[in-house]
């Protein structure tokens, strides 16, 4: 998997949106997301995870293994489920890079953060070893990198909306959130500052004229979406797309790291505070907060025009599937139109899952 | 009729339910087939009595009952003197009564996945149809299944009762065992307050004598099934997980071990006289994961046609070292995290090898249950690293609980190669 460009910093992929990439960055690599392209199936995996599992980590192995990820110097796996530890065995046998397993606690309370920095703490000790040491000084440099770039996102999320009302190119959410997951922090902070600058008058301009086009949302949550699905929705005009989704707002939406310029933390003081941060994140279907997750639905489903809810319920994904029961509640209490999708990832559901999202959208115009 | 037959035909329906739902069923099937029937052993007829005390309990609520996963720590249960209830066994025993195809079918409606493990879609579907004892507290530990806490949230919130989760790390080192210490200590803090009681020094004592007794006596069933023959075949030793998933500090349990080992040491003192050695089991096995619970036909084919004896299971592998009352929680964890399923499959594959030398095995069979990803998931993988080894390595696909599509002609065709499999390599 090594073929890296010369002079510009190793990649380092990882997949799950609790790993940190700070630690990634400060140890010298460009973290990078592993996300299952558009190639269509996983046709060559069967020798080694079973058609019964997930397809996100059965399309990941089929994508390695036909060289898509050359470029990658080693990989992260955190254990986010009984999938990714299947990944893990497979990567760690066939990979000539190095691939690393990240513990990753299921609760978000003290105990749950001191366990997640000792291990944040064994993450930084390993890449050390195969880039950087990862020191105070370079962890607090990446933690103002992150920084900015999360203000950057939240500037651009923002203007969303307006941008789309002042007849610019809609910025994608997902687009930005995998563009933001798979760019080396600073060039990608450097994008945004260009495009924020760029269109500072015209959104000065719109704001004395028009306000803000509120239109209706559909919010898009479950799994990792399909393959071809948002470039569906978009050809529908009349409705927003609002990813709610660990490749769409649950990665852009972190919160901001505490840090001060003038603070001078400590190591592990630093290390307690990133997997805080982390831990804190909008809840996934993985985290044993069951409310955390309803209250959030909830609040989403009040403050946002929903009209209606597209569910992906991944192949396979015990997350998905209970995640799904509790929304499925909410939406009836809330007379909110919802599709439930089980899809594979790839291509292959491309037709079906086209005649399906359609005839929803029908329904709903 | 035969009064077993009746009971079975009826169960169906809401007639069924009352049932199975009266604690007043469970002690006249204690009387009735327990006392009156015939049991392969002595022990298995303590181990069944048990049961259907447990269940009697249960569904009496005179005392607080706690729904429990597979694998959380049955000892927490103990310490408070609660009436465990497992749903998961719960749906394998519907599989036997032939129920799960109706809850299967009120799993769908219910909308949960059909990809789901049918144990967790039974239980699901029991709960609405109210078939099981209502739970006072429900307690589910992460390790080894993704599924089993959520299904467990999905009750609770059903119910409106505490829940217990239990996140176990895959890493076993001081901080891993101080996380899930701390978590066991703030479990039993919880119960305390809950149910109004201290838990002394003395009951954990007590509780953890039973584990430990316990774990005694299967570590000398382990013993003598080692030996050639081995005293007992896969049929009855898959039955005592029942102890495994709820027995681990109860009473009774040190004393159904000791009942069977003594049997097995009977056994074995006879067959060393009478028998010659291979002449029952042409073929000794490792039975990874569970199995079928709606038939008995594949195991039955298996041992008694093709001689392929299951000499150890898995699930009844004793793994952890023995718990310490003076550090309850921390020795709880130990046990916890010692678990050889736990995170990355080289440990799973070192303790089957370790088996298979142990108890001289000519190969390894695993019931891959089409809902698990933590054990099916791994299967071509351990099938890899176990032939490299030199071990023979058969996969079996199915479902521990719908036999619907139960693929009886494959499964047969792939017992027979593997039995020429291990012919040629072992001729």
């Amino acid at each position: 998997m090594t073929e890296e460009t010369a002079g510009s910093p190793k990649k380092v992929g990882w997949f799950c949106t609790y790993t940190p990439e700070e630690i990634i960055h400060a140890a010298g690599f460009t973290p990078y997301r592993v996300l299952p392209q558009s190639t269509s199936g996983a046709g060559n995996v069967e020798d080694a995870l079973p058609a019964n599992l997930c397809p996100y980590p059965r399309k990941i192995l089929s994508n390695i293994r036909r060289g898509l990820y050359k470029d990658l110097h080693g990989i992260v796996v955190a254990n986010s489920c009984n999938a990714m530890i299947h990944l893990y065995n497979v990567l760690k046998e066939e990979s000539d890079s190095f691939v690393y397993l990240l513990d990753l606690p299921r609760k978000q309370d003290g105990k749950a953060v001191d366990y997640f920095t000792r291990e944040l703490e064994l993450l930084a000790g390993f890449l050390g070893s195969e880039g950087e040491t990862v020191t105070e000084n370079r962890l607090v440099q990446t933690i103002k990198t992150y920084r900015h770039k999360n203000d950057l996102l939240q500037i651009m999320i923002s203007r969303n909306g307006q941008t789309s009302a002042a007849g610019h190119s809609p910025v994608g959410l997902s687009e930005l959130a995998i563009e933001a997951a798979c760019s080396a922090p600073e060039t990608f902070n450097r994008k945004l500052e260009g495009i924020i600058a760029k269109e500072q008058n015209g959104y000065k301009q719109n704001a004395e004229g028009e306000s803000r086009t509120e239109t209706s949302c559909l919010l898009l949550t479950g799994g990792l979406p399909p393959h071809g699905l948002e470039e569906i929705l978009a050809k529908r005009p009349g409705f927003s797309i609002y990813p709610e989704n660990c490749s769409g707002m649950r990665y852009l939406q972190k919160p901001l790291l505490p840090l001060s310029p003038n603070e001078n933390p400590l190591r592990e003081e630093l290390f307690e505070m990133i997997a805080c941060n982390y831990l804190e994140k909008l809840p996934c279907p993985r985290i044993f907060n069951r409310q955390a997750r309803e209250d959030y639905y909830r609040r989403l489903l009040d403050e946002l025009p929903v009209r209606a809810v597209i569910y992906q319920d991944l192949l396979f994904c015990d997350m998905c599937h209970y995640d799904y029961l509790m929304l499925k509640n909410l939406m009836e209490e809330k007379d909110i139109p919802h599709l439930k999708l089980k899809t594979e990832l790839g291509k292959e559901d491309l037709g079906q899952l086209k005649t399906r999202v359609e005839a929803f959208l029908e329904i709903l115009e | 009729m035969n009064p077993q037959k009746l009971f079975r035909k009826n169960l169906k329906g809401k007639l069924g339910r009352k049932l199975l739902a009266s604690p007043g069923t469970y002690q006249l099937a204690r009387e009735v087939f327990v006392k009156r029937n015939s049991f392969s052993c002595e022990a298995r007829r303590q181990m069944t009595s048990m049961a259907l005390d447990q269940a009697a309990e249960a569904y009496q609520q005179k005392k607080p009952v706690a729904w429990t996963s597979a694998f959380f720590p049955s000892e927490i249960v103990y310490f408070f003197d609660l009436v465990p209830f497992a749903p998961e066994a719960a749906a394998g025993t519907s599989a036997s009564l032939d129920l799960a195809p109706d809850l299967l079918k009120q799993s769908d409606h219910m909308g949960i996945a059909s990809d789901s493990c049918s144990f967790h879609r039974c239980a699901a579907a029991g709960t609405t149809l109210e078939y099981f004892p209502l739970p006072d507290f429900l307690m589910a530990s992460s390790h080894l299944c993704d599924g089993a806490p959520r299904l467990f949230q999905y009750m609770a919130s059903r119910y409106n009762k505490p829940l217990f989760l239990l996140d176990v790390p895959f890493r076993e080192n001081e901080d891993s065992l101080k996380y899930v210490a701390e978590q066991l200590a703030d479990i039993t803090r919880n119960l305390e307050r809950q149910t109004g009681q201290n838990l002394t020094g003395e009951r954990i004592k007590k509780v953890f004598e039973f584990s430990n007794r316990a774990r005694r006596y299967q570590l000398e069933i382990s013993r003598l099934r080692q030996q050639i023959p081995s005293p007992m075949n896969g049929e009855e030793g898959l039955s005592y997980i029942y102890l495994t998933l709820l027995g681990q500090g109860h009473p009774e349990t040190p004393e159904i071990y000791r009942t069977l080992a003594e049997e097995l040491q009977t056994i074995v003192n006879n067959e060393a006289v009478q028998s010659t050695p291979g002449e029952e089991e042409k073929f000794r096995l490792i039975w990874l994961h569970l199995r079928p619970y709606y038939s008995s036909e594949m195991i039955s084919y298996l041992e008694k046609e093709l001689k392929q004896k299951i000499v150890a299971e898995e699930m009844n592998y004793v793994y952890w070292p023995p718990l310490d009352p003076e550090k309850p929680f921390l020795s709880l964890a130990q046990k916890i995290l010692a678990h050889p399923g736990l995170g990355p499959i080289g440990r799973r594959l070192k303790t089957i090898e370790k088996m298979c030398q142990d108890y001289q095995a000519h190969g390894v069979v695993h019931f891959s249950h089409w809902g698990c990803r933590q054990s099916a998931g791994g299967t071509m993988f351990m099938k890899k690293k176990l032939r490299e080894k030199g071990i023979p390595f058969l996969a079996l696909d199915g479902d521990c609980i719908d036999g619907t599509s139960f693929p009886w002609g494959q499964t047969l065709t792939r017992i027979e190669g593997f039995q020429e499999v291990l012919e040629q390599i072992y001729s």
